[in-house]
């Protein structure tokens, strides 16, 4: 070949062409070192999170029983539609398959689907029907959760105990208060997609199973919560009051058997009812008690031996506590009475007299002893602690209204759990809604054992304020809560509201009972407070007492408390309806009331009735007396004569003016002891009336 | 023609083992989704085994057909490869594929002919060179014909658009006429002629500007431009020493789009790690030295040109392949060959790879 002097040059050549790509391969070699080496890991960090996804695995909330074991709360296993958000590729194709399957927007879904964060929840616990369609649909980044659904199988029975639950947790009652038990621990699984989001089977990097919430089992007991809430509903269908609410406590533990509100609501439902429904008066509302209140009076000065029940008082109408004039509820006074008549009677000089002798320090000591101005510690949110005067400060005034249940605010649960302390030989103590926590295997993980908070009474005053009281409900003003067949202890009460700004709310009376049964070896202690009622009769005693009444003798029925036949039946307690008598002449009116039993009280000169009071259709005892109002001048309907007032309510005194044709003026608060112009003076029609209320005894 | 001894064995061997590799990885990167689009995992392997049987019929044939035949053949195959590269080109009879006409749709297969055109230049440089040793000084008389027959195919190539495989065949046609003896003057020259026209390619075609642009800092643009060559990356990263473990690749779960192809490599990185790498490019690297070998000790300057211009080939391909990959060059369509998914690759460059054998049945000692 001719071509062999070339040879050299190519030869040279292909040993630096040769070179070249072994040096390029080398560096690729390098460069391979370098990235897996240097920076792999790195690389592999970046890599592991584009490949790994974790989700949160819910945890079952844990069921909430009564103390019968029957179920009151429950969670069932439910389906949340999750997106990862990294996993979703086409937002808008994903919004559009999902919003008719979700019932929801497409553009509330896009702006979902947009979100930065890594999980979004497009809609939680969906039926099963919708859950199957979303898996069908097997959007890339688009899960299923398994997230559990609080249900209430008992609908609104002890909604107010029990609370709800909102999408994160329990916002009020025991689901509130016991969140961190019921809710369990969280667990979480971490997998592996592929680039459109889709899990690559066993694919599980690590995880944590969830770890399922306790169970509760309260201290309320289903029967007596039943009896409570019927009770309750029928009271407020009869008063038709603001609200209502009651609550039962075994007095030797402190245990609440049944506590009930009403407006109440469902609390698998509660967005649809108004959110002052969920609020629980009995433990987070503080007002001026009234005269339950003149029990802790009564007690304080048997303890420190200040007075016998058989000591007399004699009551004018009024006492002199500088600057002001206190008076009582019964304008002309009471006369002269015992101790004991003086706590049936509900004097309130009487009890100023008592509070004058007890002192300020030993008056507020026993108001702390019992309980108030402190929170209880029951197990549940939001509770009140009261408002007390401090001892300090407060005035002689101060010192003679707080004897009488005037001046401090406390709640309805520091109340009941006082007279349970007188029912439970003086000892105090700490109520509670829960009695024992579980886990899902049923083994017990807490039992809450009863607390006695401090003695507060000695055995023996105990003793005679229990009696006492239950002498009051047979022969004093707290009859209407009599019990067929069992000794009862009871007190009325009639708290005023106090206006935001101070001062009292004319006419805004809180009607209340307060008691416990049997005496001698009392079971349960029973609050019952009705919330301005609207219709029927107006006073503490008939309205709380036959409440209270009928709860406890369910009661007594449903526990087996062997009946004692020395007690006799509540003859006042029966009850008729109030015929119309307008139109009517005396007489018919008098031939009319006569066969039910309802006695008459003629105001006016005329012969022809065109008022009544209590007003036709109210539910009355039979012993009661119908007032009827006649034209003022027979023959001249123009003229009209002034009625007596005194002892009506507000409202019983505005309805009544009005059926008159008379004008109405107000003062004060309370029941009605001073008016002008004076009763039997003969009027124009349209005249004004001034009427001066003062706060009501019992 | 002296006799005729046994094939490179070491060669051989080569390249048995780079193709087992390949079928294995092929297999590999792609169950996953040949299970989900066509409902078994084999779809792309039992393909890729086909058409590594049918090349290792063209290779054992051109194994056994003595080269200097091939002299004979060098117009018939060009001009088929002429004819291939304009059919191509024919909307009816091609298939389009991501805005490019580079398939003729064979029915049974699809059929790439600038694989073709590779051999088809390699093998008329080859028989150029062989007459023309002497005048590749000379660059009207040497150099200018190779360089027009080179612009032509680069040409009709750029009409599917195919760039990469353009650039793979200029760089192996560069490396034939230096070892040729070409002036070095005049091959700078050239090159520098040359570069205006490439810049104006890359200029025009907004893909590529982005391509070069996110090779700059695929990072900037991960989830755009930059995906393929950060996913890459991250494979590679992920496979650190030893490897996820061959078939336990995550990448392959769609974050590298078609995992078989151009980028198998990521995924063989993945799953064997750098010990894996290691033994895949020694592969090469020796398929470089038996290449390089048989050019060497070729009996005459045809067989010579031949083998370096078979290996060049083969061996540019391979780089600009793994520089893509490890992200230190811009991403351009090039697989790699023995490896990456591919009926016309694998089928041309195992019988280049037989002719390259043929060659070294007739070495010098």
């Amino acid at each position: 070949m001719g071509t062999s002097g070339y040879q050299g040059t190519v030869k040279r050549r292909l040993l630096a062409s040769f070179a070249v790509f072994a040096f390029f391969l080398a560096a690729v070699l390098g460069r391979l070192g370098w990235l897996q080496f240097v920076r792999g890991a790195e690389l592999q960090g970046i890599a592991e999170r584009q490949w790994n996804t974790r989700v949160t695995l819910h945890p079952q909330r844990g069921s909430i029983y009564s103390r019968n074991l029957k179920l009151l709360a429950g969670s069932a296993p439910s389906n949340s539609v999750v997106a990862v958000t990294a996993g979703v590729d086409d937002i808008d194709a994903a919004a559009r398959a999902l919003a008719p399957v979700l019932g929801l927007s497409e553009a509330h879904l896009r702006q979902r689907l947009a979100m930065s964060t890594r999980e979004v929840y497009l809609a939680r616990r969906v039926d099963s029907s919708v859950a199957e369609a979303v898996a069908e649909l097997d959007l890339p980044g688009i899960r299923l959760v398994e997230e559990s659904k609080r249900y209430y199988p008992q609908g609104n029975l002890a909604s107010h105990v029990l609370g709800f639950v909102g999408s994160d947790g329990g916002l009020e009652g025991l689901e509130h208060q016991y969140e961190h038990l019921l809710k369990g621990t969280s667990g979480f699984e971490i997998y592996r997609t592929d680039v459109h989001g889709r899990q690559i089977a066993e694919s599980v990097q690590s995880s944590m199973p969830a770890k399922d919430g306790y169970n509760l089992i309260l201290t309320i007991d289903e029967m007596i919560q039943h009896i409570v809430e019927r009770e309750l509903d029928a009271a407020m269908e009869r008063f038709a009051p603001k609200g209502a609410a009651v609550i039962v406590v075994d007095p030797r533990t402190g245990q609440v058997l049944a506590m009930a509100s009403r407006p109440d609501f469902d609390p698998e439902n509660f967005q649809s009812y108004p959110s002052s429904s969920y609020r629980n008066p009995l433990v987070s509302s503080a007002y001026e008690p009234g005269s339950t209140f003149k029990l802790v009076t009564l007690s304080a000065a048997l303890e420190e031996n200040l007075l016998d029940l058989e000591d007399t008082y004699h009551c004018t109408g009024h006492v002199e506590v500088a600057p002001r004039t206190i008076r009582c509820w019964r304008t002309q006074g009471h006369g002269t009475q015992t101790m004991a008549e003086v706590l049936w009677n509900s004097c309130n000089p009487g009890f100023v007299s008592i509070g004058m002798d007890l002192g300020k320090e030993r008056m507020m000591e026993y108001i702390h002893a019992f309980g108030f101005g402190d929170r209880t510690g029951i197990d549940y949110p939001g509770e009140h602690r009261g408002i007390l005067f401090p001892v300090d400060t407060m005035s002689e005034t101060d010192l003679a209204v707080s004897a009488f249940g005037q001046g401090n605010a406390v709640t309805p649960l520091q109340q009941v759990m006082a007279v349970a302390a007188i029912a439970n030989g003086g000892y105090l103590m700490k109520p509670q809604l829960v009695m024992e926590v579980q886990d899902q295997q049923g083994n017990t993980v807490q039992l809450l054992q009863p607390d006695a908070v401090r003695q507060v009474l000695s055995k023996e005053t105990a003793k005679i304020m229990a009696n006492v009281m239950a002498d009051g409900v047979e022969y004093g003003s707290g009859r209407f809560a009599m019990v067929e067949g069992y000794r009862v202890a009871g007190k009325t009460g009639t708290a005023e509201k106090i206006a935001p700004g101070g001062g009292y709310l004319p006419g805004a009376y809180i009607l209340s009972y307060l008691g416990f049964a049997p005496v001698e070896d009392p079971v349960v202690a029973v609050y019952v407070m009705v919330d301005e009622p609207s219709q029927g009769p107006n006073w503490g005693g008939q309205v709380a007492g036959p409440v209270f009444a009928s709860i406890v003798a369910e009661i007594m029925r449903y526990l087996n408390i062997p009946p004692d036949d020395t007690v006799s039946a509540p003859q006042p307690l029966e009850q008729e309806t109030v015929p119309d008598l307008t139109g009517l002449t005396l007489g018919e009116a008098q031939e009319t009331l006569e066969p039910l039993g309802f006695g008459m009280r003629i105001q006016g000169d005329g012969s022809e009735i065109v008022a009544q009071l209590p007003a036709a259709g109210s539910e009355m005892p039979v012993n009661a007396s119908i007032m009827v109002y006649t034209a003022a001048v027979s023959g001249d309907k123009k003229q009209v004569m002034v009625p007596d007032l005194s002892g009506l309510s507000m409202r019983e005194t505005g309805d009544l003016l009005e059926l008159l044709g008379l004008e109405f003026s107000a003062s004060g608060s309370g029941v009605a002891n001073q008016q002008t112009p004076a009763p039997g003076v003969i009027v124009e029609p349209g005249s004004k009336v001034n009427v001066n209320f003062v706060p009501p005894g019992e | 023609m002296v006799q005729r001894k046994s094939p490179d064995s070491v060669l051989l061997v080569t390249i048995g083992l780079l193709l087992a590799v390949g079928l294995i990885m092929v297999y590999s990167s792609s169950t996953v989704i040949s299970l989900h689009r066509f409902g078994t995992s084999y779809y792309f392997f039992s393909r890729q085994f086909l058409y590594a049987l049918a090349g290792l019929v063209g290779m054992y044939f051109c194994m056994n057909f003595s080269y200097y035949h091939w002299r004979k053949l060098v117009r018939p195959v060009f001009f088929i490869n002429l004819l291939l590269l304009l059919l191509v080109l024919v909307p009816e009879l091609s298939a389009t594929r991501a805005d490019a006409q580079r398939w003729i749709n064979l029915g049974f297969m699809y059929l790439q002919p600038a694989e073709l055109t590779k051999f088809a230049l390699v093998l008329f440089c080859a028989n150029y060179f062989s007459f023309k040793l002497d005048k590749m000084t000379d660059f009207r008389k040497g150099l200018l014909p190779v360089l027009l027959v080179l612009v032509l195919c680069f040409f009709l190539i750029m009409l599917q658009p195919d760039f990469g495989t353009a650039l793979a065949i200029t760089a192996t046609i560069v490396v034939m006429v230096f070892a040729s003896g070409a002036r070095l003057l005049h091959l700078l020259g050239t090159a520098l002629a040359a570069l205006p026209p490439l810049l104006a390619l890359v200029w025009v075609a907004p893909y590529r500007l982005s391509r070069v642009m996110s090779f700059s800092d695929p990072w900037v643009d991960r989830h755009g431009a930059g995906w393929q060559v950060v996913q890459s990356l991250l494979a590679i990263g992920a496979g650190r020493w030893a490897g996820v473990g061959l078939g336990a690749s995550m990448q392959k779960q769609l974050y590298l789009p078609e995992p078989w192809n151009d980028f198998i490599f990521a995924i063989l990185a993945e799953e064997m790690g750098f010990v894996g790498c290691l033994f895949v490019i020694a592969l090469y690297g020796v398929l470089l030295w038996r290449g390089f070998r048989i050019a060497f000790r070729a009996p005459d300057t045809f067989g010579q040109f031949l083998a370096l211009g078979i290996t060049v080939m083969i061996i540019v391909q391979v780089t600009i392949n793994l520089g893509v990959v490890t992200g230190m060059l811009p991403v351009t369509g090039l697989n790699l060959p023995l490896i990456s998914y591919g009926g016309s690759s694998l089928v041309v460059t195992l019988g280049s790879l037989g002719v390259l054998l043929n060659i070294s049945r007739y070495c010098r000692k």
